[in-house]
């Protein structure tokens, strides 16, 4: 029976993890094309900033990605189609979203893992202490307990 | 300690090492951030379409050159290296007057400070302004100078990042002419 409850427990914190992972990972599909190509140069880098998109980069090369995006979205090429030819011409790096596949979904992942990790080191330890509360006393530990009482 | 919690620390603090090493290794062998300034995956592939009417209002386009060396530089007037090698350009447009073109095109500027500085600083060869862009990206320029060699069949052979000289290009010229030669 008490091993039941924990199943449940465990069914109910298995799928909020995986609906918050879900709902991080799912996007609303963009508008409009002024939406799209928004959205892909706010994830694009700018390849010789640090850690700035090319939507706030005032490097020339920031302006070309973000000319050649509106450009790309008009003829109506796909965001994969876009994103993977930027990454053709100026490395993999200039994708601000990590892939979600190889060595890169670690990103996506170790988080996730780490978290349920956690949450069951936690629950193993909390279920160790109250084992531990109701534990007998003997009699060397009560005359130790009683000796320390005692007034000096 | 007991035993068993011996044993769970350690089996914690190898997980804990394994990952770890893990991700040295994963930033130990991952490519540089900085490392694409000086490659790029258009060496030995086919010369991106480079077409259009030029600020001296001839047309160019880059296959109409494919019995020849072109040049293609990308540049500034706002851009100091681009103005110290604008000399070099011209010496080399002169030395290959018969088996080479140099071609232009205005990277991050405008098309009346492009006409200015050939004004100023002369050259005779066409420059095509890129409107969208779409050169600047399909050869992975980051800033200028940047330089590219076409060698004869339209294939890329060489990238320069930053100022180049006459003898620079040509030493990438003579090599290849001499390897074809001994082919």
């Amino acid at each position: 029976m008490k091993q039941r409850h924990w199943i449940s427990w465990f069914c109910v914190a298995l799928v909020a993890s995986l609906a918050l992972v879900a709902a991080s990972i799912a996007d609303d599909p963009p508008a409009t094309d002024g939406e799209r190509a928004y959205e892909i140069k706010a994830t694009t880098l700018c390849p010789v900033c640090d850690g700035q998109n090319v939507l706030e980069s005032n490097a020339p090369v920031a302006a070309a990605i973000r000319a050649q995006v509106d450009e790309l979205v008009s003829e109506g090429r796909s965001d994969e189609e876009i994103r993977g030819w930027m990454a053709r011409q100026y490395g993999k790096d200039v994708n601000a979203n990590p892939p979600r596949t190889g060595i890169a979904s670690l990103v996506w992942i170790a988080p996730v893992f780490v978290a349920v990790a956690s949450a069951a080191f936690l629950v193993f330890a909390f279920r160790k202490w109250r084992v531990g509360r109701g534990a007998q006393l003997s009699d060397d530990d009560l005359k130790i307990v009683s000796s320390l009482r005692e007034p000096t | 300690m007991t035993a068993r919690n011996v044993g769970t620390v350690r089996f914690v603090s190898a997980t804990v090492g394994l990952i770890l090493f893990g991700f040295v290794v994963v930033l130990a062998t991952r490519e540089s951030g900085t490392g694409t300034a000086s490659r790029s995956p258009l060496i030995g592939q086919l010369v991106p379409a480079v077409a259009g009417v030029g600020l001296n209002e001839a047309t160019f386009d880059v296959d109409d050159f494919s019995d020849r060396w072109v040049l293609i530089n990308f540049f500034a007037s706002w851009c100091v290296p681009c103005e110290r090698e604008h000399p070099e350009l011209d010496d080399w447009s002169r030395r290959h007057k018969k088996d080479g073109v140099v071609v232009s095109i205005p990277f991050g500027d405008t098309e009346e400070d492009a006409r200015a500085f050939f004004a100023e600083h002369g050259g005779d060869w066409p420059v095509l302004m890129d409107g969208d862009a779409a050169w600047a990206v399909a050869f992975g320029v980051l800033r200028p100078p940047e330089s590219f060699l076409v060698g004869p069949g339209g294939i890329v052979v060489a990238k320069w990042q930053g100022q180049i000289t006459a003898d620079e290009v040509d030493r990438v010229v003579n090599d290849l002419e001499r390897k074809a030669v001994d082919r």
